[in-house]
């Protein structure tokens, strides 16, 4: 059968002058993709033609107060108060800075100076649940000796005002003088140098020295089990007992010259006392023969 | 119509475009605020005085002994004197147990008791602190003499020592065994040293007043004692028949304090007169 032709659409005078189907989707093509040209023509004249951002090589610095924040409040407390999440857990208890003196200084009033705090941070305490934090830079590590300082002049001076209330109390201005003067460390202890080697001659004399004047706490083998241990308390009252020495870890450091600290120094704010009459040949050899008690292997710093 | 219609979408379109063109291009982009928050703001060092400014310094030309103190510098005449007793049964006194330590033996005929509340039959008390309350004017010289702290038998002599601040003490061991002591003072620089020998000895300086200040043995954890510091001489510790004197007071108001380490503290304000003798008595209830 023979197709119609199709009638085709002719323009014609009386319709208004309409567009095809191609020329219909044109332009609505065009006009969607306008807001996406102005938006890419404002971007560029607003900000300018720049490369992609990079991210920059170096972050900014953490300062002392996030370090404080991120390694130490957790168990020291944001205030350096011992009152973080985790301290209820620690025995031995966390520091509470400045109300409680700080034990591992190598100055004789036993006030740290700042490399006793530094070695304390990086090393950490062994024996404690304090760890060392080896990955600190030097200029983080002195941030965080300013944190603590300022916590513990803070808690030094609430102590201080506590004992002042017997004696009608003290006014503001001399209270921080004496928090100054009270926290001032003093002479590092001299340390023989160089130390004198660990002979059997001065582990002997170290012997002899250690029954009269250790044995009676840390025990005759060093075990920490003297037979006048009982009822030992630290400074605020809590129990607290001599260090097993037999187990090589120290928690001041077991090298020779810090070992001789400690037994010059003593361990403020806890029995352990500073020697009052010893020589210093005799610390030596004391020295030597407490680092004889420990396991050849464990020999660590 | 249809025209009316696409000149109105394209108007919109457009509007739309310029609209999202300006907000988006127009600013720069904010940058994270770089850890504000302050938790510990509060734990700052308390604030620096100025340089110029020095604690008292009490000035001394008259040498003085402690217990009791003679006061040679003409701060008065009126005095006080008086007896602190116990309102209640005299408790038993607890017997200290040396334990391992045989040596603490060699000075005492019977084991001795725990001398942190010592009360006679007679109800007296032994080794109260009293003292002039805070600072008196006038300037008073500490003595020169140290005063002797000794660890005798495992126990400490005096049980309790008062001293005037600026004063040494010269702490001895008298015993075969060891003997640390430790003072966990605040105000005074605290100190822990060892006594290994008989014989051994170190002196000690206290300057700043300072009360109530213990006195530990580690070794020997009955061994207890108290010192007190007083920024003047006028203070006297009572013996076994509680009763105390201090002179030379100079005339006016002052606080009269008595201390004890078990029973707390009291205070009485005592007129002191010239020439007058005061009697001031102390009672301690029991402390449960």
């Amino acid at each position: 059968m023979r197709e119609e032709p199709r009638p085709v659409a002719q323009p014609s005078p009386s319709r208004p002058a309409g567009l095809s189907r191609t020329q219909q989707v044109a332009l609505v093509g065009v006009v969607c993709t306008l807001p996406v040209m102005w938006v890419g023509i404002s971007v560029v004249l607003f900000t300018g033609l720049k490369p992609a951002a990079r991210p920059t090589a170096i972050a900014p610095a953490p300062s002392g107060r996030d370090l404080y924040a991120t390694h130490c409040a957790g168990c020291h407390g944001i205030r350096g108060d011992a009152n973080g999440p985790a301290s209820p857990f620690l025995d031995p208890p966390a520091r509470y800075f400045g109300m409680e003196r700080f034990r591992l200084a190598c100055t004789a009033n036993g006030n740290p100076n700042d490399d006793d705090i530094v070695y304390v941070i990086r090393h950490g305490i062994p024996g404690s649940a304090m760890p060392g934090f080896p990955q600190l830079s030097d200029a983080d590590c002195q941030g965080l000796v300013t944190e603590v300082r300022s916590r513990t002049a803070f808690g030094l001076s609430q102590k201080l005002c506590k004992s002042y209330e017997a004696e009608g109390g003290i006014d503001g201005d001399e209270l921080s003088l004496l928090v100054d003067r009270l926290s001032q460390p003093g002479e590092t202890v001299a340390i023989p140098d160089p130390f004198p080697p660990a002979a059997p001659e001065a582990v002997a004399r170290g012997r002899t020295l250690y029954l009269a004047n250790c044995a009676s706490c840390h025990g005759p083998d060093g075990r920490g089990d003297g037979p006048q241990v009982k009822d030992m308390k630290d400074e605020r009252g809590r129990p607290t007992r001599p260090r097993n020495l037999a187990n090589g870890r120290y928690k001041g450091g077991g090298t020779p010259e810090r070992l001789y600290v400690r037994l010059a120094v003593g361990m403020p704010g806890t029995p352990m006392p500073a020697s009052a009459t010893l020589k210093p040949n005799e610390i030596c050899d004391l020295v030597h023969y407490v680092r004889s008690l420990a396991a050849p292997a464990s020999d660590s710093p | 119509m249809k025209s009316t219609i696409r000149t109105l979408a394209g108007c919109g379109l457009t509007a739309l475009g310029l609209f999202l063109a300006v907000g988006c291009g127009g600013g720069e982009p904010t940058k994270p605020d770089p850890g504000r928050a302050d938790p510990a703001g509060d734990a700052k060092a308390p604030p620096k005085a100025d340089p110029g400014t020095k604690p008292d310094t009490p000035k001394s030309d008259t040498a003085k002994t402690t217990n009791p103190p003679v006061v040679k510098a003409a701060a008065g005449t009126g005095a006080v004197i008086g007896r602190v007793t116990f309102n209640g049964d005299p408790p038993k006194p607890r017997e200290i147990n040396f334990g391992a330590e045989k040596k603490c033996h060699l000075h005492h005929d019977k084991p001795p008791t725990d001398e942190s509340l010592m009360v006679s039959a007679d109800k007296s008390i032994k080794w109260v602190l009293v003292r002039i309350a805070g600072k008196v004017p006038g300037s008073f010289p500490p003595p020169t003499e140290p005063a002797v702290l000794d660890q005798k038998g495992c126990v400490f002599h005096p049980h309790v020592l008062a001293i005037q601040a600026g004063q040494s003490v010269d702490v001895k061991n008298s015993d075969e065994v060891l003997h640390n002591v430790r003072c966990e003072s605040t105000i005074n620089p605290p100190f822990n040293f060892n006594l290994p020998k008989v014989g051994d000895s170190k002196t000690v300086k206290f300057d700043a007043a300072e009360t109530g200040l213990k006195l530990k043995c580690d070794v020997h954890f009955w061994m207890g004692g108290v010192i007190h510091v007083i920024p003047h001489p006028f203070f006297a510790v009572t013996g076994d028949d509680g009763r105390f004197k201090i002179e030379k007071l100079p005339p006016g108001t002052h606080k009269l304090e008595v201390w004890h380490e078990k029973l707390g503290k009291q205070t009485k304000d005592v007129t002191v007169k010239d020439g007058e003798v005061l009697t001031v008595d102390f009672t301690f209830d029991p402390k449960n």
